[in-house]
């Protein structure tokens, strides 16, 4: 807890302190144990030190049934997909995350336009433009988000697994943002058509019934 | 002339491509593959409403439906989350010519128009305690709730389709007397009943009782349709046939019952049931040798081992049949009520089985005429329930989108909104 602390005040060091005290304190629950391994690895990430922080999430995704495997794997395929190729890049996008942990939104968001302006072909693009949306949406720039993601809806309609998440937060832009409720409801029918087998598929079936002042 | 010319090419070939769209067809798939059973009936009763005719494939992928291509049609399966297929017109034409082949067990029903529904049932009721109002909540279908005054004041008329739920219709309460007696609700409904038939002008709840039933046999003789669940069943036919014999002990009505009620049950009066003997017991939870498995035999009834099977009826020549009977599976997990099925021997020769428990004696699903109307009975509480009890939480029918015990009562929903045709036997 403390850790995570430290990384919102961005003082990483004393963060790192205390993440490695959980990771060798003998009575460390396992999750805990992974959970600090994971934030460690985090840090690494912010840093641009790829390499270690790949070796650290390898540690937590061989046990599959941990809780922090998943968050894990993501992260890792993540550096895997990024470091080799667009590595400038990646450190970029790491350092506006790092940002964006600290609340720094509308530092973050400059940073991250820059990567997609200066990296149009790195596939970390469309992550960037999801999260130049939802830091956007988060400091009230509605116009904004909901134009992020209706670019990374255009512009990356054939390669992104983004895709859904996008157009569930755009509804949600029209639905409380912007107060758009015919639009937020054609959106989430769109997600419904493009992605019927989303996890996300049942909240848009609600927030539709929702906006048609059903009760279901 | 030349921009004439290309002006009606383009205007032909634009109504050429609006009859191409308007030949575009919606398969709503009901085999395995479809997502939400339950609810894909419930999106062809809102297009009949609608206005929209849909065309019943008997027997194709599970009796599938298919209805002219509308986008408010494809949005509302995607936010009820109804799996569905758009077909181009030579598409639908395959899936047509399929079905109407001479060799193949299937057909085409046309439904046509939204049923208006109506479910008896009493002033306060849980819907839990009813699988069919929550079959139909669930599917968002319609309905109307009528009671005692509504069904003697003439409102059947008013509606296409009547459903019956484990009601008692021989005036004994449910039979509930020897469990529940000191029982508050039980207490309440008893007082309730008595001052519902006073109102009515009736002296007893029994009495009253069998007027309501006489006046419901009349609506499905002059064309209703009724489908009755669990006790509404069994208890509707001896209300009928004990028209003038008092069956009810003193703790019911006040009065010992007919010392020979049992001679006086006039069979022809009933639906579905013959030759059947009242149980002359008041404190046993059971009313006659109708059900099977008797009540009191429900214990070693094993969950595991009871499925019943649903028959084949030819699609071409046994429509109706086929309809109440269509399903992805056709052997269905079985479950218990007050009346949990029907004794085969004590049915009518008139009656066509639709579905038995396969080895025994017991059928779980019936289907006849009755004048020009026709009746469904379907042995059981609650298909997702195996043994529901006074008290038991509702079945949330969302963890049961596919139930095919479900879909039954459901077939008997869509089965009055189906076009007539000529039987060809």
């Amino acid at each position: 807890m403390m850790g995570k602390i430290h990384v919102a005040r961005g003082d990483t060091a004393k963060a790192e302190g205390c993440f490695k005290t959980v990771v060798a304190a003998p009575d460390a629950l396992p999750d805990e144990r992974d959970e600090a391994v994971f934030r460690l690895a985090e840090i690494d990430y912010f840093a641009g030190r790829f390499d270690s922080a790949l070796q650290k999430l390898g540690g937590i995704a061989v046990n599959l049934k941990a809780d922090y495997a998943n968050d894990a794997l993501r992260l890792g395929a993540f550096l895997q997909e990024n470091a080799g190729t667009v590595p400038e890049a990646l450190k970029q996008f790491g350092a506006a995350e790092f940002l964006a942990r600290q609340e720094k939104n509308t530092e973050a968001v400059p940073v991250l336009l820059s990567v997609i302006q200066s990296y149009p072909q790195a596939p970390l693009v469309d992550d960037a433009l999801m999260m130049v949306g939802t830091l956007q949406a988060s400091a009230g720039l509605f116009r904004e988000a909901a134009a992020s993601y209706e670019r990374l809806l255009a512009e990356f309609k054939e390669s992104s697994i983004e895709l859904d998440r996008a157009e569930f937060n755009l509804a949600e832009v029209y639905q409380y943002g912007t107060h758009e409720p015919a639009k937020a409801q054609a959106t989430y029918e769109r997600l419904l058509a493009d992605h019927p087998k989303s996890i996300l598929a049942g909240r848009a079936r609600q927030r539709i019934r929702q906006l048609r002042g059903e009760s279901l | 002339m030349k921009r004439a010319r290309c002006v009606a090419i383009t205007l032909l070939l634009l109504l050429q491509g609006a009859h191409a769209h308007a030949q575009e067809k919606i398969l709503i798939p009901m085999d395995l593959s479809q997502t939400d059973h339950l609810k894909a009936y419930g999106i062809a009763y809102m297009a009949l409403s609608r206005g929209l005719e849909i065309d019943w494939l008997l027997n194709f992928r599970g009796g599938s439906f298919m209805l002219d291509a509308h986008d408010f049609v494809a949005t509302e399966c995607l936010v009820r989350g109804v799996a569905f297929i758009r077909e181009s017109a030579a598409a639908s034409a395959s899936v047509y010519a399929e079905v109407q082949r001479e060799d193949n067990n299937m057909d085409v029903v046309r439904l046509e128009k939204a049923p208006r529904v109506a479910v008896y049932v009493p002033p306060g009721f849980q819907p839990w305690d009813d699988a069919v109002t929550l079959a139909l909540d669930y599917a968002e279908i319609k309905y109307d709730k009528l009671w005692d005054d509504e069904v003697l004041g003439g409102k059947l008329a008013d509606y296409d389709w009547l459903h019956l739920h484990h009601e008692d219709f021989t005036g004994q309460y449910g039979k509930f007397y020897a469990s529940f007696a000191g029982a508050a609700w039980y207490q309440a409904q008893v007082a309730q009943l008595e001052q519902e038939a006073r109102k009515l002008g009736f002296k007893k709840v029994s009495e009253l009782k069998k007027a309501v039933a006489r006046t419901i046999a009349r609506y499905i003789g002059a064309g209703g349709f009724m489908f009755g669940m669990c006790s509404a069943t069994d208890t509707f036919d001896i209300a009928l046939a004990a028209e003038h014999a008092d069956i009810c002990d003193a703790m019911y009505d006040g009065d010992p019952p007919d010392p020979d009620f049992q001679q006086k049950l006039d069979y022809s009066k009933t639906l579905a049931f013959t030759g059947f003997t009242v149980e002359k017991n008041p404190l046993r939870y059971e009313y006659s040798d109708i059900d099977e498995p008797p009540s009191d035999m429900l214990g070693i009834q094993n969950p595991e081992t009871d499925y019943f099977t649903l028959f084949e009826f030819s699609a071409k020549f046994d429509p109706v049949p086929t309809m109440l009977t269509q399903n992805h599976v056709n052997v269905i997990k079985g479950f218990m009520g007050q009346t949990t099925g029907f004794r085969k021997s004590l049915i009518k020769a008139s009656v066509t089985i639709l579905a038995e428990k396969q080895g025994t004696d017991g059928v779980k699903y019936l289907h006849g005429n009755y004048g020009r109307g026709t009746f469904t009975y379907y042995g059981g509480h609650d298909p997702e329930d195996y043994q529901h009890a006074v008290g038991n939480p509702p079945t949330d029918l969302s963890l049961h989108k596919n139930s095919p015990g479900y879909r039954l009562i459901l077939n008997n929903i869509l089965f009055p909104a189906a076009r007539k045709k000529q039987q060809k036997t």
